[in-house]
């Protein structure tokens, strides 16, 4: 659970330093993730834990 | 033009900002510890925040937009998600409710005026023009009032499941407890 609230920080981070694309890619894994863990959340299906 | 819409994108991403924080309030005064899927809305409120931020800090594009309306839209389904798990005749909800909606109600409703603000944003976009690096003090201060937001949510997380899963129906902070006993011992 932990992971998307790090992601998120870190493409904060990124954004405050001035790295924009790497911003870019990080606020959409975080997305990605936390969309990932909604699955999970339904289904169950993935080997992860919240 | 561009003057609103970064003062509107500021504006944005400061209420986002104070919707992060108001949960927090109900955390910490009220004693109401975040479930799982409680958790994870406020994630998606902080992915929407960050297509703002990018705006904010490198100029609008279009590209920022997006990732907010994709944070938006994953955020609105896990809000939908803890609201009909509770939608059934007779089911009290989960936690207090706030002027008659639960908070995962009022969350959905957050993350779809972000989607109809992000609409009226686009719409002042103008074809062609350069996306502007302005220098914008309230908007660094806003920026850096979210991402203190975002370190607290995650070492709130940290403490409250720890590197494990988050219970269902949290009673506590699982490190903060082990800490604590850790200097209670003899």
């Amino acid at each position: 659970m932990f992971t998307v609230f790090l992601l998120g920080l870190i493409s904060a981070l990124l954004v405050c330093i001035g790295h924009r694309n790497l911003a870019i890619a990080t606020a959409l894994t975080t997305t990605l993730l936390l969309a990932g863990l909604l699955f999970h959340h339904m289904t169950s299906k993935l080997p992860i834990s919240l | 033009m561009s003057r609103l819409a970064l003062s509107l994108n500021t504006l944005a991403l400061g209420l986002i900002t104070l919707v992060l924080g108001g949960a927090f309030a109900e955390q910490l005064i009220m004693g109401e510890l975040p479930c799982p899927l409680c958790q994870l809305q406020r994630a998606g409120l902080i992915a929407a925040g960050l297509g703002f931020m990018l705006n904010l800090r490198f100029g609008i594009y279009p590209l920022h937009y997006g990732l907010v309306l994709f944070g938006a839209l994953v955020g609105a389904a896990v809000s939908i998600r803890q609201i009909l798990l509770h939608i059934a005749p007779g089911d009290p909800g989960f936690s207090q409710a706030l002027f008659g909606l639960h908070m995962y109600t009022w969350s959905f409703v957050t993350f779809v005026w972000i989607l109809l603000g992000v609409a009226f944003l686009l719409a002042l976009l103008q074809p062609g023009a350069q996306p502007e690096r302005t220098r914008h003090r309230l908007g660094g201060f806003v920026s850096l009032a979210f991402l203190l937001m975002v370190a607290a949510n995650l070492v709130s997380t940290l403490l409250q499941c720890g590197l494990t899963q988050c219970a269902d129906d949290p009673t506590g902070y699982a490190w903060l407890d082990l800490a604590l006993s850790w200097f209670k011992k003899p």
